[in-house]
């Protein structure tokens, strides 16, 4: 189940009214509230494909029992920590990577000669996993680096690994952050409730409003055959707003039903195009994922954290974990290629900010790292390999005779995306003002008219799945 | 601090007033712009040319018009066919703006979309809705399910309003470039392919290179001929005294098909008893390489695809089956 389905709004309707209206107090309450989640979030992930409901909870039992084995016998925690990274990040592989690794092997053999008659493989790839993996790793890290005790409530370990508003597309959370909540009793607040509907709104028209009608221009200029440059260099640009509008439109409605649930889900993004520098990037683009890589990958790869690494050590961790960020997003070259690109940008900003003196006008900056961010975006949207030979083969300005009205069409698509994307974050950083104003439900109702008034009038008739679900 | 009364009626009527605007608003706009897919089909079966094509995107890109008058020695053939339509929009096109009396009306779209039946999708049905110009209830039944209802008016109302608004997202840097540098820019219908649903893009070059896909098509439910679309279309070109031909296209699964002599297919045979003639291209010689989907093909094939299709239009008498893998 989507969250742009209208199936969902019948299911959550009714998740809200039950997680609320049960007649029950203090302890008794939490737990019934927790069952009716865990219950919930099992129907809105085996929705179409309930054998995928069998990978989540052989990662969550596994997980658990990995912990509870952590507190039991402390001197075999390593060897279970092995057990856990083994177990989920062995049907990861399995799952999303062992296809594309048997073809890339097969075609390294061909291209050196050797005749491979290995069969395709065709293995489904279960949604979210590549999220709720990383976040139940989180987890049992957490207990191994006993900054989180080891939680005996099969229930509440359960709930924080399936929570539905952000299984499948993250946020990525931490079990140090939601965990707590989850243990917690809560309780309906209007304003919560008042606040969350807002927020999952303005996902909702981030997503069918803009997302959606922006696709429809990317997606025909990414499957010409040999377009001009300059075309897919605007389509990158639009890409670089559908993919914002897209996933943070996701994040938003993730958040917005969590906080109508009584639960606050981590920030995951920060006006990611407002970035100075690649590092500033990476702060403020998919936040929640970024800093589990952060945590997780690089700063072990940096080695020790009581000394400052070397210059070649913070490249070769830039490098790992920009590559296994790339990996993640999808078993294909173009995604190790995107990881490699911003790695490269990384160590080149660090070089370069290190050696210059004078730093540039913040606005030459953030359009230099735009610039970035949008060649970078050309290299994970494009279709294959002949793209990329054709793009950088081909001078920028070829074509431009019969390009120039797609481009222009093109750039009316990302302004207006864009320029709306930029209205609806201003209006939001406001939103603690709105907040405390009296006349917050005024302006509550208007913004749920307009928003109810432009998503009826722009949904497309197929809707698109979100496209970090792909991940 | 807590909500005052004042504040939550100020915003109850603050609501209902941005839903009331925005009605009226996508009504006001409605009105003002038509689905330019289905003006434009309208405007030429409508223009008085001798012979006419209808059919969807395949029949667009199997012929060139100006080639095909060339071969038939004709003055001229109209292009009407509609991106994305099915049988019961061709109908609608025939039986609500017929054509000339006397015209060839040649009708050219895989079987499988001639014979549709309930319109699968809210683009398809607002389509339908467009093409109407009054209550046609043997129509509507079969491919709305019932009248036009009021849902189907929204619908329609709806199409045309994001329509509009994509467009003009889309044309203004255009006619913003061309108002600073003296250049008139205009809606160019061959950039209509990039917005797929989204309407027009302005603009005066020409298309793209490349082939460009389709759209996501949830496919509607094949009828039998006699209950399909086919009597109604077989009626109203009696109707509108025109000569009706239809032509099974090019079909890229089928280029290895042995040579048939007689209709094979349903479809075919229930025309030709009716005396409607049927130009069967599946096994027409056509290289593999001009296909770029099943039944679309590449703007290099289309060259070849219409010197095929004339031939076969020249040679099929009243009421026969010629065959492209057989040459007659």
């Amino acid at each position: 189940m989507t969250f742009v389905q209208q199936e969902f709004l019948v299911f959550f309707a009714l998740v809200l009214a039950v997680t609320w209206g049960m007649p029950l107090v203090g302890e008794r309450r939490r737990v019934a509230q927790n069952a009716v989640l865990l219950v919930a979030s099992a129907v809105f992930y085996g929705w179409v494909e309930p054998w995928m409901l069998g990978l989540l909870l052989a990662s969550t039992l596994l997980d658990y029992g990995v912990t509870l084995g952590m507190a039991r016998w402390p001197d075999r925690r390593k060897a279970l920590l092995a057990l856990s990274l083994v177990g989920n990040l062995g049907m990861l592989g399995a799952f999303k990577y062992l296809g594309f690794f048997v073809q890339s092997v097969g075609d390294a053999l061909t291209a050196l000669g050797f005749v491979v008659h290995w069969p395709t493989l065709n293995i489904a790839l279960p949604v979210g996993i590549s999220f709720y993996t990383f976040q139940t790793l989180s987890y049992t890290l957490d207990v191994y680096r006993g900054k989180l005790s080891p939680r005996r409530s099969f229930l509440d370990v359960a709930l924080f690994v399936s929570f539905f508003p952000q299984l499948v597309a993250g946020p990525v959370e931490r079990a140090r952050d939601l965990l707590p909540q989850l243990e917690r009793p809560r309780h309906a607040a209007p304003s919560q409730l008042a606040s969350g509907l807002s927020l999952a709104l303005w996902g909702a028209v981030k997503k069918i409003v803009v997302a959606d009608q922006v696709a429809l221009y990317v997606d025909r200029c990414f499957v010409l055959s040999e377009p001009p440059p300059s075309v897919l260099f605007m389509a990158s640009a639009a890409f670089a707003v559908q993919i914002l509008a897209d996933f943070s439109g996701y994040t938003d409605i993730a958040r917005g039903t969590a906080r109508m649930l009584g639960v606050n889900l981590t920030h995951n993004f920060n006006r990611p195009y407002l970035a100075e520098s690649p590092s500033d990037f990476w702060r403020r683009w998919h936040i929640s994922f970024s800093s589990w890589i952060h945590e997780y990958v690089y700063l072990p790869l940096c080695g020790s954290t009581e000394t400052r690494p070397s210059a070649a050590r913070r490249t070769f961790a830039t490098f790992g974990a920009l590559l296994i960020s790339g990996l993640w997003h999808g078993a294909a070259w173009k995604f190790v290629l995107w990881g490699a690109y911003h790695a490269t940008l990384l160590t080149l900003w660090r070089g370069m900010s290190q050696r210059s003196p004078i730093s540039p006008p913040r606005l030459v900056r953030i359009g230099l790292m735009l610039t970035c961010t949008v060649f970078g975006w050309l290299l994970f949207r494009m279709q294959d390999a002949d793209t990329l030979r054709h793009v950088l083969q081909t001078a920028p300005w070829a074509g431009w005779s019969r390009a120039w009205p797609t481009v222009y069409a093109l750039v009316g698509v990302t302004v207006a995306g864009g320029g709306l994307l930029a209205l609806g974050g201003a209006i939001e950083a406001r939103a603690s003002t709105i907040a405390t104003s009296p006349w917050r439900p005024t302006v509550e109702l208007g913004w749920w008219a307009l928003a109810a008034s432009l998503i009826l009038l722009m949904a497309r008739s197929t809707q698109s799945d979100f496209l970090y679900f792909r991940f | 601090m807590k909500p005052t009364p004042k504040a939550l009626a100020l915003g109850l009527a603050l609501a209902l007033t941005v839903l009331g605007l925005a009605a009226v608003g996508v009504r006001a706009l409605a009105s003002r712009v038509e689905n330019p897919r289905a003006s434009q089909a309208v405007e030429r079966i409508t223009s008085g040319a001798p012979w006419i094509v209808l059919g969807n995107s395949v029949a667009q890109s199997v012929v060139d018009p100006a080639r095909l008058a060339e071969r038939l020695q004709v003055n001229e053939v109209a292009q009407a066919a509609i991106d994305g339509a099915l049988g019961p929009h061709v109908a609608a096109l025939l039986r609500h703006h017929p054509p000339d009396s006397g015209a060839t009306l040649v009708v050219l779209m895989p079987t499988h979309n001639l014979l549709a039946g309930r319109l699968p999708s809210e683009t398809d049905r607002a389509l339908l809705v467009e093409l109407l110009r009054a209550p046609d209830a043997p129509l509507t039944t079969l491919a709305l399910g019932g009248a036009v209802s009021p849902l189907d008016l929204w619908r329609r109302d709806r199409t045309r309003a994001r329509s509009a608004l994509l467009s003009a997202v889309t044309a203004t840097p255009l006619r913003v470039a061309g108002a600073l540098s003296g250049v008139p820019v205009r809606v160019d219908e061959t950039l209509t392919q990039l917005g797929a649903e989204a309407g027009p893009v302005a603009g005066p070059s020409g298309p793209l290179p490349g082939a460009l896909p389709g759209r996501a098509v949830v496919e509607a439910e094949e009828l039998a001929p006699a209950v399909s679309v086919l009597p109604l279309l077989v009626e109203a070109a009696a109707a509108a005294e025109a000569r009706l031909i239809v032509v099974v296209p090019f079909d890229r699964r089928r280029q290895d098909a042995p040579c048939r002599t007689t209709p094979e297919d349903e479809a075919g045979r229930w025309l030709v008893e009716r005396g409607v003639s049927v130009v069967d291209l599946r096994g027409a010689p056509l290289a593999p390489d001009a296909f770029s989907r099943e039944f679309h093909l590449h703007n290099t094939g289309r060259a070849q695809a219409t010197d095929l299709l004339a031939e076969g239009l020249r040679a099929v008498g009243p009421g026969a089956y010629w065959s492209g893998a057989c040459g007659r």
